[in-house]
């Protein structure tokens, strides 16, 4: 069928190679679930279902939740029967587990290839010459090696361009008998892939222009592609619908990016699990969410000029009184010390609430930032190292001991805002209290494996 | 500006014995004849985790280990990377459960069983 190579069987001499550098997209399939499954076997073939922040919709399925049908991003309430009916185990998101998982399929993926973009906490792309190996016994080699240490499956797409291994990606997973291998090795395979492949599996087409697409009735690759360079540069926002086509025909734009660029700012916002209307709890997220931020912003080694709070009620909610107010501050010097944002912090909440409003997100976003070691002297202000060495030592502790372990002693304690995550799983790689726990040993004498003791 | 600080609960228990700063001594009068021979202090890491890419810890809890030497409450490391082999002690699933099982008896104990890593070492506290 001249598509290109599909895993496991190695290729017998790929026809007409046309390409020397390739990229190979590596992803790990229905992460959350298979990190839940991993450390929960009584889970193994029971269908499994994750939830996103405040416990709202389902983020990740199992391949039985998926075969039963159950959407992607569904609200849990709407599938409430579904999970009755079919005895569905819902889990809370477990971002400590899923971030230590991610970071061991990483370290494995780092032994394939010395270089290696980290793309998402499930996503990576590799960087592979075509002379170095036959692509089938690597990709199936490294799927296996990811598979035995880790305990995660993994599919592998390997194209000439990054958007052409996105494409593969998507066939390896679409057609079984690839096996999550797929290799687009040949112009003709890459014209084949595209014919009828849809724009929603096209890589760096955002929201916006794909409603754009739907409206002007453009829903495969192939119809972009007849439209010509031209049309897509005029159409695609300039620059970027060029590298589109020039990537969709086996040129790469792109390279990896190991290291992140500089971030512009740093956010931290939240719907809280239920409205708010007191300004002391209002005072109370703020505070939390600027702790997170500004640990956040000391550990890129970054400090902030500028500050941002804001607050949202309900807009699908046209009844209820509405107010989105946002407040910014400026520091005279860069800073990265907690105290200070949170000072700023209570006096753009103090100008910005207005009582009578159900409040139901809060938002902080750090800006103008600069390397903490560039915070520019200033006259009228102390030198900042005091204070950073003070707070260095914090996020230390907090690291070492669990979040939250020293914090600002104006903190609540409880509070009903919190994230929910009422269906949490232990946090068994990272915390000893949470360890998973081995009650039975299986012996031959005893013929019958004994009972579980606790 | 001064908010205070306070240590959370789960730090109470805990004493630290750690130095005010990071010690790096040098003898300021004679040069230790020693110091070629100094090496990096042993560090538990690097004796117990192989792979820490596949090293995963476990705790063992009741009663049933006494024949393997194993008690409640003693924490497992357990390599997925290391080969299961008949003289080694695996972690299996059985029937969606964890237990431990020797090598050398895996087929007898069952078709449904699963090895999921090799239990590397049993730390006990006496």
């Amino acid at each position: 069928m001249g598509r290109g190579h599909m895993g496991p069987t190695p290729p017998v001499a790929p026809d007409g190679e046309e390409w020397r550098n390739y990229f190979a997209l590596v992803d790990c399939s229905s992460f959350y679930a298979s990190c839940e499954k991993l450390l929960a076997p009584q889970l193994r073939d029971h269908p499994l279902i994750i939830l996103s922040n405040n416990d709202g919709c389902v983020v990740s399925r199992c391949l039985v939740a998926k075969g039963l049908g159950i959407p992607l991003g569904v609200p849990v309430f709407k599938i409430k029967e579904s999970i009755a009916k079919h005895h569905i185990t819902v889990l809370s998101s477990n971002y400590e587990l899923y971030a230590d998982i991610s970071r061991r399929v990483m370290e494995c993926l780092g032994c394939f290839s010395p270089q290696i973009e980290v793309y998402s906490i499930d996503e990576a792309f590799l960087q592979v010459k075509a002379d170095a190996m036959p692509f089938g016994h690597w990709a199936v080699a490294l799927q296996k090696q990811i598979k035995r240490m880790t305990g995660i499956a993994v599919t592998v797409g390997i194209g000439p361009t990054k958007t052409l291994a996105k494409v593969a990606s998507h066939l390896a997973k679409s057609i079984p008998q690839a096996q999550g291998v797929f290799w687009l090795n040949s112009k003709s395979g890459v014209q084949a892939a595209l014919s009828d492949l849809p724009i929603s599996e096209l890589w760096g087409i955002g929201h916006r222009y794909r409603k754009k697409l739907k409206n002007l009735d453009i829903e495969r690759v192939q119809q972009l592609l007849d439209f010509g360079e031209i049309w897509m540069e005029k159409h695609l926002g300039g620059v970027t619908g060029r590298r589109l086509w020039w990537e969709l025909h086996g040129v790469a734009c792109s390279t990896l990016k190991p290291t992140p660029p500089r971030r512009q700012q740093i956010a931290y916002s939240r719907s809280f699990s239920s409205p708010i209307e007191n300004p002391g709890e209002l005072e109370n997220i703020i505070r939390q969410y600027i702790s997170s931020a500004s640990a956040r912003l000391r550990n890129c080694r970054l400090a902030a000029h500028k500050m941002s709070v804001f607050l949202n009620t309900n807009r699908h909610r046209p009844g209820l009184p509405q107010h989105h107010p946002t407040g910014e501050h400026f520091f005279l010097q860069a800073t990265t010390y907690t105290p200070e944002f949170i000072a700023a912090g209570r006096k753009l909440l103090q100008s910005m609430y207005r009582p009578g409003h159900r409040y139901i997100k809060a938002g902080v976003i750090l800006w103008d930032l600069c390397g903490h070691n560039e915070i520019a002297p200033s006259l009228f202000i102390p030198s900042p190292r005091r204070q950073m060495t003070l707070m260095g030592a914090v996020d230390k502790i907090n690291q070492l001991m669990g979040r939250d372990t020293l914090r600002p002693a104006s903190f609540l304690r409880t509070a009903s805002w919190q994230m929910r995550r009422n269906k949490l799983s232990p946090r068994a790689t990272t915390r000893w209290t949470e360890l998973p726990e081995v009650g039975r040993c299986l012996l031959r004498e005893t013929g019958e494996p004994l009972p579980a003791g606790k | 500006m001064n908010l205070a600080y306070y240590i959370g609960e789960q730090m109470t228990n805990t004493t630290f014995n750690k130095p005010h700063t990071d010690m790096h001594p040098q003898a300021t009068g004679f040069p230790s004849p020693a110091m070629e021979y100094q090496e990096s202090s042993l560090d538990l890491n690097r004796l117990l985790i192989k792979h820490s890419a596949a090293t995963f810890f476990f705790r063992f809890i009741g009663h049933d280990g006494a024949k393997l030497g194993i008690v409640h409450g003693d924490l497992l490391v357990i390599d997925r990377a290391c080969d299961p082999s008949p003289d080694r002690l695996l972690l299996v699933e059985h029937d969606g459960q964890w237990a431990l099982c020797p090598g050398s008896d895996l087929h007898a104990c069952g078709e449904s069983l699963r090895v999921w890593g090799v239990v590397t070492w049993v730390l006990h506290r006496p």
